[in-house]
């Protein structure tokens, strides 16, 4: 649900906020016990996005080298895998800070269903990687007329 | 040093994860977009100070690096990225802006700043000064 404002843009919406801590309430539990449990957050972060012919997967992922990601499409699931080298410091140097996270990572994305592998793009830009994964004949919405009896 | 560069946040805890940036206490946002707090590695060597800030979405001319006295402001415009026709159905990161601040020492030469953005990664390169211009004032009896 989006609020609109008079400006055109989006306003504070408590369902969009509802719905993200679901969301990572969800991830939370699902990882418990696991390496990326209890209030880690996974990296990189994915949005998936629908449309009636594809599905598209974008995926924060700034300062890789896209010959380094390894993307791979098994019937409803998506594995990114990568690495995200640390940065190269010379001797002597410190660090005062160091948020970003760096090293191996991996995800494994489930899809609302199955796609058709050889539909896959993927396109890195502006440190955003983006997956189109097309919808096989048999999931696309199918319009259905109705007839008077 | 920790003292100095000491941002907006005070947090000196890592977070890890994209947050939502806060509006100074009692004033409210006006903009409809969101701004969010850049991840940012801070690493000093001997002859500079090297900011690294993950800024994914953003473009070459959407960058703004603003120096104002000892104050040094990072924005970034992302353009938006789901394509016409898609409709969001997870998420777990939000899209919007980015905007940072932070003091900067007085040992920076504020004039050889030098920025580079390349696949969403912004890295400031702030030179110290060669040596501190220390003066001092002569003082004659009237």
């Amino acid at each position: 649900m989006n609020l609109i404002n008079r400006f055109g843009g989006r306003i504070w919406d408590p369902w969009r906020e509802i719905c993200q801590m679901q969301n990572a309430m969800s991830r939370m539990l699902a990882g418990a016990g696991s390496q990326n449990g209890l209030g880690q957050r996974d990296f990189p972060p994915v949005n998936l996005f629908v449309n009636e012919h594809d599905l598209l997967l974008t995926l924060e992922l700034a300062g890789i080298d896209p010959e380094c990601v390894d993307v791979t499409v098994t019937d409803d699931t998506v594995t990114i895998r990568g690495d995200r080298p640390a940065e190269a410091v010379q001797t002597g140097a410190s660090f005062h800070r160091r948020e970003r996270p760096t090293g191996p990572f991996a995800r494994a994305v489930q899809l609302p269903f199955a796609v058709d592998p050889s539909k896959t793009e993927a396109k890195y830009e502006r440190g955003v990687l983006a997956i189109q994964l097309g919808r096989p004949e048999s999931q696309k919405p199918k319009r259905v007329k109705v007839t008077t009896a | 040093m920790n003292q100095t560069v000491k941002d907006s946040l005070n947090n000196e805890e890592q977070n890890r994860h994209k947050q939502e940036s806060e509006t100074p206490h009692g004033s409210e946002r006006i903009q409809a977009r969101r701004v969010y707090v850049p991840l940012v590695d801070i690493v000093e060597s001997d002859d500079a100070l090297v900011l690294i800030s993950d800024m994914p979405g953003v473009e070459q001319t959407g960058v703004d690096v603003i120096i104002e006295k000892n104050l040094l402001i990072i924005r970034g415009k992302v353009e938006e990225q789901a394509p016409d026709g898609f409709k969001l159905t997870y998420e777990e990161y939000g899209v919007g802006d980015y905007e940072r601040t932070f003091t900067l020492p007085n040992e920076i030469d504020r004039d050889a700043v030098e920025a580079m953005i390349k696949d969403g990664v912004l890295k400031l390169t702030l030179p110290k000064v060669k040596q501190a211009a220390t003066r001092k004032v002569a003082i004659t009896a009237g």
